[in-house]
């Protein structure tokens, strides 16, 4: 993985370790870089020291797991998801989001968590609508989160 | 709360357990123990089932709650994505009554109800699943689709004048940019050709 400078386009840095599967994100001013390390159904999300490549703090392990950073603290949301298996062809496939939780990278501490409400999709591949979890976001202070869906946008502040 | 008979016997049970508990006699003849060690540890394990297993002890405590509204069919409009500006000052949402509509709309976060600017615009940030959720969405159908919205920023590091950008070769995750109050986005879901759309957002109030 590479770090670029975006006015320059020169290649500042290269992390050769970890390997992220899929989306990065940077998180705390730019000082750590998160993503999803792991193997398949075994995920963690990994905050990483972007000079030095030294790992700050992973997560527990999930099934699977996406996320968003805090842009200037170093706190992150980690949705977890559960996994089915298919009676079919004997594999697993993924589930439901089971619960979204604040992460705090640097001490480690689960700040809170909640299972969020579902909206109802219309449009998708043209089939009938589906339900999702509402959508969210968290603030790059770290401190509010703003959830949405079904109408209702709501802003909340996170009281550790 | 464990409960008996009143007799005899209870005398030999409340000697058994001192400290333990108080014993109450009650007015059908019987008495109770309440056996506090017991009954802290059921409320402790009552409490970790109720939180998931887990000893999370903060909470989200909501600030408002804005209605979005619905669209002229009364279908509550469905958000797709959002995002907070980097100052903290707006949120930007992508919404819509369904997935072939969406369009884009900033809020103030202080006063939604008060300030807000739409852009007729269809990101497609409708994700589905898992994918959902990541500012740089890609719609299944266009890939390498992304969006930046106006100082929603790439990721800065450390000072706004030395702004990073990554590309880690994913075929979810493409660049994005941002320039001035413009929004732009690109997608290269046909064989490679690239296009470009850029839309003047209006000026700043």
């Amino acid at each position: 993985m590479a770090v670029i400078d975006a006015r320059s386009k020169s290649e500042l840095r290269r992390l050769s370790d970890p390997s992220f599967r899929g989306r990065v994100s940077f998180a705390e001013k730019g000082v750590a870089i998160c993503g999803i390390t792991g193997r398949e159904w075994k995920f963690r999300i990994g905050c990483f020291d972007v000079d030095t490549g030294s790992e700050i703090r992973r997560t527990k392990e999930f099934r699977y797991a996406e996320f968003r950073t805090a842009s200037r603290a170093p706190r992150l949301i980690v949705s977890e998801y559960g996994r089915i298996s298919g009676f079919i062809d004997f594999t697993w496939a993924l589930g439901s989001l089971h619960r979204r939780t604040v992460w705090d990278f640097r001490t480690g501490k689960e700040i809170a968590s909640w299972r969020p409400k579902q909206q109802l999709i219309h449009g998708i591949g043209g089939g009938p609508p589906q339900e999702q979890p509402y959508a969210f976001a968290i603030s790059a202070d770290g401190e509010y989160v703003a959830e949405g869906g079904s109408g209702m946008l709501t802003l909340y502040k996170i009281e550790p | 709360m464990l409960c008996w008979e009143s007799r005899k016997g209870s005398d030999a049970i409340r000697a058994s357990a001192p400290g333990h508990g108080f014993i109450e006699a009650r007015s059908d003849n019987t008495e109770c123990v309440l056996i506090r060690a017991r009954r802290t540890m059921l409320f402790r394990l009552l409490l970790l089932v109720c939180m998931g297993g887990s000893a999370i002890a903060g909470q989200l405590r909501s600030v408002w709650e804005f209605d979005l509204g619905s669209n002229s069919s009364g279908v509550r409009l469905e958000v797709f994505d959002l995002s907070f500006s980097p100052d903290g000052q707006q949120i930007a949402l992508v919404l819509g009554p369904s997935t072939d509509h969406e369009f884009v709309l900033l809020v103030a976060t202080r006063a939604p109800q008060d300030r807000q600017k739409r852009f007729e615009v269809n990101p497609k940030r409708s994700g589905i699943g898992p994918y959902s959720g990541g500012l740089f969405l890609v719609h299944p159908q266009a890939a390498n689709l992304s969006l930046a919205l106006p100082e929603f920023g790439l990721r800065t590091r450390r000072s706004a004048r030395s702004r990073m950008w990554m590309d880690h070769s994913s075929s979810l995750a493409k660049t994005a940019w941002s320039v001035g109050t413009r929004i732009g986005f690109r997608g290269s879901s046909d064989g490679g050709n690239r296009r470009t759309e850029q839309v003047r957002a209006p000026s700043a109030e």
